[in-house]
């Protein structure tokens, strides 16, 4: 691998925006790692080779001339196949849109390239975001870059494995219930979920509207930061899009607050958790000590409430949203029907799979006559209960911090055949979604056999700057996955030794 | 207990035609995950007033006409699978017949 992909994505701008590197340089050394790598990861659904190159010799022709060039200028930038694309695809790993070409371009995918961020391709996905180990994709799973027996995690587990397998410096990926947050602690890097509206979700495709948001995928603290900052602020295309601008001065991600206090919610740390898991959450609380933090055992709602409060809320939105997709204005349809409601029946029992069919009934159970109270009602109140739960942790604390995931990455076909097992996948990434404030996932150490681990701080209402000073402070005490990961035998030997398997730092 | 009818039942609300070979394993996965989303009944709710969360603020916009793409019709259309006169077509509502139209 090229050590240009080694450089993080703030190196990577300076140097381009300065004439010292060319971004034609940083996007062949992108393609050709893809063109190594990926027909055993499978991160991309589809590339724009040439349209990548031609924008990189143009930034590079920009910075020959002495014009200004963006923040992330020449950065090899990966992008979740549900960002609608215009001159791509959004298949949402569904066949129901496998030929559908989007009429326009989401916002954040504008805003990155307005920020001379290059697009290198779309990645794979559990189909519409369904799903916590991209296994549901349509187009076959993507590999784990750390052990390629693995899941890399889902929904967004292509743009995941594309960042760790160092095929692209950033990605962007959207979370519903922990979308970006699990294939993240799975593949060693740092997510964002921001607050809900400080992201643009126009040009999104919709799956639950009241809980997605996009987030971006990076290797540090600095880069998710850099990239959130490219993406973030007001949209007068998105109805869910609040006026306040998030940026955050990359030069306050070296302040933590006085007084700092952490909450841990020691109850949530029982049944299911890894014991690998809960020593590197021990530990991870013995660097946030070190830095300064006040430790704080917190009381919050079971979290099992939250699973079945998320998974009926979820569906029941995506049965509505996913009503969209009926064969008449795009995607497919189902031939030789020639009668209106079997072609809708036709086309969306053929379009999509096994899981999106799941939900989509499961969600039209909970919202039908007779159900509606018992399910989606009192789903709707518990949510309540559990926002107001937070908010009032949250007063006593600034962020809380829990593991990300309960295991580590699992192995492909693992947990495929039954689906309530995956949905606990989710139990510590979901209550975020459900109370809409942001939250992070950071490399923290990793297994005996060499696979990444992730923690999670949860924050207050609209404070992503604070989680990711957390994280740039725990960068600073620990080196990711590195440690544990040198020690350990190399499973694929994708990564190999040296400093990208060394937690890129 | 979720019984074949009203799986039907649910498959005609949500326009979903499903294979034979994927009922019973659905049947069986929706009445697993219901029962679990049932354990939401242990939590006293009954001093939480009904509605959805309220969103932190809202943000408003002037209801101002936006730039148009030049050809908009030509641009909604040229996913569609089947299309007539500038139109989405699809098969008759209420006649059986096949709608009369040019593949897109």
């Amino acid at each position: 691998m090229s050590d240009l992909l080694r450089l993080s994505a703030s190196e990577i701008a300076a140097q381009v925006s300065r004439g010292g590197l060319r971004a034609s340089a940083v996007i062949e050394a992108a393609l050709a790692r893809i063109a190594e790598v990926d027909p055993q990861v499978h991160a991309f659904l589809s590339l724009r080779a040439e349209p990548a190159r031609r924008r990189a010799e143009e930034i590079d022709q920009r910075v020959r001339s002495g014009a200004r060039v963006g923040s992330l200028a020449g950065v090899p930038v990966a992008v979740k196949d549900n960002l609608c694309d215009q001159d791509g695809s959004a298949t949402c790993a569904s066949r129901i849109l496998e030929r559908f070409r989007p009429s326009y371009s989401a916002t954040a995918l504008r805003r990155v390239e307005a920020e001379d961020a290059i697009v290198i391709g779309k990645t794979n996905l559990d189909e519409f975001a369904m799903g916590s180990s991209n296994e549901n994709s349509a187009f076959g799973p993507t590999h784990n870059p750390w052990d390629l027996d693995r899941v890399p995690g889902g929904s967004s587990g292509g743009s995941a494995a594309a960042v760790a397998a160092g095929e692209a410096v950033l990605s962007l990926g959207s979370d519903t219930g922990g979308s970006v947050r699990q294939p993240a602690a799975f593949c060693g890097l740092v997510a964002l979920k921001p607050q809900y509206g400080h992201l643009s979700r126009h040009g999104l495709v919709a799956f639950a509207s009241s809980l997605d948001q996009i987030g971006p995928m990076a290797r540090s603290a600095r880069d998710c930061a850099l990239l959130f900052n490219a993406v973030a602020g007001h949209d007068p295309r998105d109805a869910t899009s609040l006026s306040r601008d998030p940026r955050i001065e990359l030069a306050q991600l070296e302040t933590l607050p006085d007084d700092l206090r952490l909450g841990v919610p020691r109850a949530w740390l029982g049944e299911g958790l890894d014991p690998e898991i809960r020593s590197a959450f021990e530990a991870t609380c013995a660097r946030f000590e070190a830095c300064g933090a006040h430790l704080v055992d917190l009381e919050l709602p079971d979290p099992r409430h939250a699973i079945s409060t998320y998974y009926i809320l979820a569906n029941a939105e995506a049965s509505s949203n996913l009503a969209r997709f009926d064969g008449v204005r795009y995607g497919h349809r189902a031939e030789g029907v020639h009668d209106l409601h079997a072609m809708y029946e036709r086309s969306r029992g053929e379009g999509f799979g096994p899981e999106v069919k799941r939900r989509i009934l499961m969600g039209t159970f909970v919202l039908s006559s007779g159900y509606y109270e018992a399910f989606y009602a009192k789903a709707q109140a518990a949510r309540r209960l559990l926002r107001r739960a937070f908010d009032q942790a949250l007063e006593t604390v600034h962020a809380i911090l829990i593991p990300t995931a309960p295991t580590a990455a699992f192995r492909l076909g693992e947990k495929s055949g039954d689906p309530l097992a995956m949905y606990l996948s989710d139990i510590y990434t979901i209550t975020s979604n459900l109370v809409g404030h942001p939250a992070v996932s950071f490399p923290a150490g990793a297994t005996q056999e060499g696979l990444p681990i992730g923690m999670q701080l949860c924050g207050r209402a609209g404070d992503e700057r604070t989680l990711l000073a957390l994280v740039q402070a725990h960068e600073g005490r620990h080196d990711g996955v590195g440690a544990a990961r040198s020690a350990a035998s190399p499973v694929t030997g994708l990564l190999g030794r040296g400093p990208a398997g060394e937690g890129w730092r | 207990m979720l019984r074949p009818e009203d799986l039907d039942h649910l498959c005609r609300l949500a326009r979903l035609r499903l294979p034979e070979s994927e009922r019973a394993g659905l049947r069986e996965d929706l009445d697993r995950i219901l029962q679990y989303m049932e354990s939401l009944n242990e939590l006293d709710t009954s001093l939480v007033f009904e509605g959805s969360e309220d969103s932190v603020e809202s943000a408003w916009r002037p209801d101002l006409p936006g730039e148009a793409p030049v050809d908009q019709v030509g641009l909604a259309l040229r996913g569609a699978p089947l299309t007539l006169d500038g139109h989405f077509a699809v098969p008759g509502v209420l006649a059986r017949d096949a709608a009369r139209g040019d593949e897109a």
